[in-house]
């Protein structure tokens, strides 16, 4: 693939709250026209990184950018916003207005309003339109803030666990949406913990813990180069012999050893069999258990 | 002709792609000169990322299967990589039944003879690593 | 776009702007009637004290907020409505949405004090009083000029603070000026005090107002641009 324009880069992104470094020099960028992931744990701090995406908090250092806008200048984020639909961790609206109500006050902010797309998730979601938005249920809050996320005509789509609350049929619909919305040309950028839901549609992943970055790829690509890589030694298991390698922890039972690799695999399965290794074996993983084992930290 | 993908089956989607139009094709679902569904079509019925389609159509006509034609769409080739592909093909189908038949009489089990064989695959893919941080 | 911040703010507030019109109407007719009928016997500046406390607790707190935070309903608000998040995201910069806000709610306060004089002042005429049209409005004048820091003030504290924690601040300090003022013997001067109130000092009050209530205007925007939520 062409090493295409990023739409959202992030350059050593820092910020505090409290006394925890919520996101302690984050860097990712994301291609133009994918569908990217934004995996982690609760409190990896995607929210918050989210949130100075589009300006409702500021870096304390680092810097980032949106069509090559800087998010912490105020103009250039209502710039950014008049571009991007955003579906935010808190899915609440104004209650003394009905879904009606809402979805015509949001689309006084964007000209290009698509009507199709309104019409689309008003039957697919199937939106109660004369109900006040305090009286919808936590999907039906989720539904319509994908309704106004979708509808507006955005470039790029920031999207923070969108299926929250929703149920099986309408979390699908929503990926079909996602797709389709990638195939008229925008970029997708969701948080989920669905791991199933982000390896059905996207196209790249970017893994956080900590506030930092731990993988940033191609999803084909991962499955491509990661594999869990198993060993059985004659005794013991050379624990010296697994240092620096591999993606999180090496799982060692009896004689036996495995560990998920990232490509190195030719170079590092002569190391082993030069080490005593008797039976070396790959197979590949699918993204939870690239997650479980990068981000699963000790138990 | 209907896809189906397993999004957490460790295989890479584009792949799965790669070998449903290889098996219909195959099994003649799908005849020389047909055409494929568009990328956006495909990605929108199968429920996948369409940067994923359009990258199992490009593989595909990497091989010689599909031929990529501006505007029309994606169509299986009249002259698919014919004879000599086929032939081998029938090469390739010999020596693994020869090898499967190999590890059976060491008494491999099935599960253990994929793992062979991914294994051998493995060494043979060495391209260049993503992105990657260790903590 | 305009429009649309206008018919939102006109949902947020017209059941705060019913209630308000109507309390401040219902009391101008209690001390209208308390003022013939004497209930309280030689304190009447205890009709106007109540009527004070009644517009400085229930007016500007039920009004006013920066626009970054919703009135929600009829219950009071916190500094941090849900909604902030969906307000946050639209594409208008915090400065916007306090001016559209501010606006908005010193227009409804506005106007709920203009309907409550006017009812009142019907029915002073209808009892007889011989009272002009000016002086309901200069009287409405000199509540505008006294509500309008207030407003800004209260505008700024709902950066922090909900609504419901400003009234009891309000009430509170509202409720002992009146014991503050016996205690210094100054309520027996209230007349002279009322005696500032006049005409002449309008214009001077009126600037000096809109002063404080800028540069209160202008704090609460320079902090909501700090903000971070």
């Amino acid at each position: 693939m062409s090493s295409k324009q990023s739409i959202i880069v992030v350059h050593d992104l820092r910020k505090r709250l409290g006394s925890i470094e919520a996101v302690a020099g984050l860097d990712f960028s994301v291609p133009a026209g994918s569908i990217c992931g934004f995996l982690g744990r609760n409190g990896a701090g995607k929210t918050t990184t989210i949130k100075m995406l589009l300006g409702m908090m500021r870096p304390d250092s680092g810097e980032g950018s949106i069509f090559g806008e800087l998010i912490e200048d105020e103009a250039a984020n209502v710039r950014i916003r008049r571009r991007t639909g955003f579906v935010s961790e808190v899915k609440e609206f104004y209650p003394f207005m009905t879904v009606r109500h809402t979805i015509e006050f949001c689309r006084a902010f964007y000209p290009q309003w698509q009507m199709e797309w309104e019409k689309r998730c008003l039957k697919d979601y199937q939106l109660p339109l004369e109900q006040k938005t305090s009286k919808l249920s936590k999907g039906m809050r989720s539904k319509l803030a994908l309704l106004l996320a979708l509808s507006r005509g955005a470039e790029l789509l920031v999207l923070d666990e969108p299926t929250d609350g929703l149920d099986p049929v309408a979390a699908e619909i929503f990926l079909e949406h996602a797709v389709a919305q990638a195939a008229e040309g925008r970029t997708v950028f969701f948080s989920s913990h669905q791991l199933h839901e982000v390896e059905q549609v996207c196209d790249r992943v970017c893994l956080i813990d900590q506030g930092r970055a731990v993988l940033e790829t191609d999803l084909d690509e991962a499955k491509t180069r990661i594999r869990r890589a198993s060993f059985t030694f004659p005794s013991t298991v050379p624990v010296a012999l697994f240092e620096g390698i591999g993606l999180g922890r090496l799982k060692i039972r009896g004689r036996s050893a495995s560990l998920l690799i990232n490509g190195e695999g030719e170079s590092f399965a002569a190391r082993a069999q030069a080490a005593g290794a008797t039976n070396i074996e790959f197979t590949p993983v699918n993204l939870k258990e690239i997650f479980l084992e990068t981000v699963g930290g000790e138990k | 002709m209907l896809f189906r993908i397993h999004s957490d089956s460790g295989v890479p989607i584009y792949l799965q792609l790669v070998r449903q139009v290889m098996h219909a094709i195959e099994t003649g679902a799908l005849r020389p000169g047909d055409q494929l569904p568009a990328i956006r079509s495909l990605a929108e019925e199968a429920v996948t990322n369409p940067n994923t389609v359009a990258k199992a159509y490009r593989e595909l006509e990497y091989e010689g299967i599909i031929e990529l034609r501006q505007g029309l769409g994606a169509f299986v080739r009249a002259n698919l990589p014919s004879a000599e592909q086929g032939q081998a093909m029938k090469q390739a189908h010999r020596a693994v039944g020869a090898a499967v038949t190999a590890m059976r009489k060491l008494g491999l089990s099935e599960a253990s003879m994929r793992r062979v064989f991914e294994a051998e695959l493995m060494k043979e893919e060495e391209a260049s690593a993503p992105a990657f941080t260790r903590r | 776009m305009i429009t649309a911040m206008v018919r939102k703010h006109w949902m947020e507030l017209r059941g705060r702007w019913l209630f308000a019109t109507a309390i401040a109407v219902l009391l101008g007719i209690f001390i209208i009637f308390e003022d013939r009928h004497a209930i309280f016997p030689k304190h009447w500046p205890m009709s106007l004290c109540l009527f004070a406390f009644i517009l400085v607790v229930a007016f500007p707190p039920r009004f006013a907020t920066t626009g970054v935070t919703t009135s929600i309903g009829t219950r009071p608000c916190h500094a941090t409505d849900p909604s902030i998040l969906f307000t946050l995201s639209l594409p208008l910069r915090r400065r916007t949405l306090l001016r559209y806000r501010a606006a908005s709610g010193l227009f409804a306060m506005g106007t709920a004090l203009a309907v409550a004089l006017l009812v009142n002042a019907v029915v002073l005429e209808s009892l007889g009083s011989a009272i002009t049209p000016w002086q309901v409005l200069a009287y409405g004048l000199w509540i505008l000029v006294l509500l309008v820091p207030l407003y800004f003030l209260d505008t700024l504290l709902s950066v922090w603070f909900s609504e419901a924690t400003i009234m009891q601040v309000q009430a509170v300090a509202m409720a002992l000026l009146v014991p503050v003022l016996l205690w210094m013997g100054l309520l027996g001067s209230t007349m002279k005090i009322m005696a500032v109130f006049h005409n002449a000092t309008l214009v001077p009050a009126a600037l000096a107002a809109g002063l404080i209530a800028a540069g209160l205007a202008g704090t609460t925007a320079w902090i909501l641009d700090r903000q971070e939520y």
